[in-house]
């Protein structure tokens, strides 16, 4: 049996997107469901157990600096 | 990434993206989307990825589809992940599966796509409560992941 892919090649764009959902009424109903707020919620509560690494956050305030400097 | 993966479309508010995976079983809609879990001190994303049920219009991420492409959705949700942090280049991604085996497919499809994706991602995975830098074959209980500098 052939099966005929969608593929698209090229990483980034080549490509246009088509956009859906476009009042995110979708979107609003999924984000409400009790699957999407249950995960999230536990996510949230992993997250609080276990913060994000000291290394990662100075990185990041590293990055955000020098794009300030970059700037002004 | 030069592997085969699927086009996929955005939402409008490019938090949401989907694709339908094609094979045996026939087109299964995909969908990833990306929850805001906290702003300060930095913006954290968590991201939800599973089948679109669309007569009940319910995401689930418990099935397994066996469409015979895992391949093929692994590098695209890899592809949504590098597009959603390059236009958050300020954001951090959170992934844990619901389950254990959907951590796997988490984890499997950063192992598969290491190469590529670390070059553009610095990637933690936590294990008994501390995050230490992804290495393939260790099994991880969540990830981090971050744009590098």
């Amino acid at each position: 049996m052939s099966i005929k892919r969608n593929y698209k090649k090229g990483i980034f764009g080549g490509y246009p997107f088509r956009e859906i959902d476009s009042n995110s009424e979708m979107a609003k109903k999924i984000g409400e469901s009790p699957f999407v707020k249950e995960k999230l919620e536990r996510a949230k509560e992993s997250l609080r157990r276990c913060p994000i690494p000291e290394d990662m956050i100075q990185e990041m305030r590293q990055s955000k600096k020098k794009k300030r400097w970059f700037f002004f | 990434m030069e592997e085969k993966r699927y086009k996929y479309r955005k939402g409008k508010d490019v938090f949401n993206y989907e694709f339908e995976s094609e094979g045996p079983k026939g087109s299964i809609v995909k969908k990833i989307r990306f929850d805001l879990m906290t702003e300060f001190p930095f913006l954290v994303y968590n991201i939800a990825f599973g089948d679109w049920d669309a007569k009940q219009e319910k995401l689930d991420d418990s099935v397994t589809t066996n469409n015979a492409d895992k391949r093929e959705v692994l590098a695209t949700v890899a592809d949504v992940i590098l597009k959603f942090i390059h236009v958050h280049p300020d954001a951090f991604i959170y992934a844990e599966g619901s389950t254990p085996s959907r951590t796997r497919l988490y984890q499997m499809t950063i192992s598969s796509f290491y190469a590529d994706i670390s070059k553009l991602l610095t990637i933690k995975g936590q294990i008994k409560k501390q995050w230490q830098l992804f290495r393939k074959g260790v099994n991880y209980e969540a990830f981090l992941a971050k744009k590098r500098k």
